[in-house]
């Protein structure tokens, strides 16, 4: 009995170690903070389980991570340097890529899907940084 | 009683699993991804299945051992257009839909389930130059 005292402990936190190792995904999807994009596609589509989810295709400035920016906005255009907040993940959803015409199912393409929370233009002719809110029912103003 | 149940019960929850699996109608076979050249002739139509599911996608005409044949293509994301010209990798599912083909009576054509689509565009023939 008293062995099995002795081995409670550290098994406890062994255990407490694993489970937080077994969470998986990069701590960072869960993050907000704010990424500079540069929009690959004007406003586009894709599909995730049969529902249609509107945003741009667009890759992170740092990492040139190929991202979709979910959002409603429909303002932006291809080129568009922009800063956005929101939480991602990955995802397998059905594409179709404007600039090949190659389309392709689900669980063929995977990819990151940022769920926008915040928009805002930053390019360097913009230094103001007009400000989008997903949450706005208008059209966003520029 | 316990030896001659050892041996039989592995066998028999494997054989009951076998059935079971057997029974559930709704597994479909294993059918390998086929290639087609076809020609987009309608334009997007969300429409309903025999099977009573709605579907997105196009009516194509392509060719199979020299018949010009007829599908209905489902996409997920309908962005093409009349006319165009794909190829096509994804498998005949077993369900159809009813369509008119001009003056003629409606006829069945049969649902391509599409995994992949790529414009078809020729490349240029390497024709020797004359010496």
């Amino acid at each position: 009995m008293k062995t099995f005292r002795a081995f409670r402990s550290p098994f406890v936190i062994i255990l407490a170690l694993s489970l937080i190792g077994c969470r998986g995904g990069s701590i960072d999807s869960r993050s907000s903070r704010a990424r500079t994009m540069i929009l690959t596609s004007g406003p586009t589509e894709i599909a995730i389980s049969s529902s249609k989810v509107p945003g741009y295709w667009a890759q992170e400035a740092e990492s040139e991570q190929e991202f979709f920016l979910y959002t409603r906005i429909r303002s932006f255009e291809r080129g568009s340097r922009v800063k956005v907040e929101g939480p991602f993940g990955p995802a397998f959803p059905a594409v179709f890529r404007d600039e090949t015409g190659v389309y392709m199912q689900e669980n063929l393409y995977q990819t990151h899907v940022l769920v926008v929370w915040k928009m805002t233009r930053s390019d360097a002719q913009n230094n103001e940084g007009s400000l989008f809110r997903e949450d706005a029912d208008h059209a966003p103003r520029q | 009683m316990r030896r001659v149940n050892r041996p039989i019960l592995p066998a028999l929850v494997i054989g009951l699993a076998f059935i079971q699996a057997g029974c559930q109608s709704h597994f479909e076979p294993w059918v390998p991804d086929e290639d087609h050249k076809v020609t987009i002739t309608s334009d997007a139509t969300f429409i309903r299945t025999s099977r009573g599911e709605y579907v997105d996608g196009y009516l194509a005409r392509f060719q199979s051992q020299f018949e010009q044949r007829w599908m209905f293509m489902v996409l997920e994301i309908p962005h093409y257009l009349k006319g165009d010209r794909l190829i096509v990798t994804g498998r005949f599912i077993d369900d159809s839909v009813r369509m008119s083909f001009g003056n003629q009576s409606q006829e069945k054509v049969p649902v391509f389930k599409v995994a992949r689509a790529r414009p078809n565009i020729p490349s240029a023939l390497d024709i020797p130059t004359l010496k």
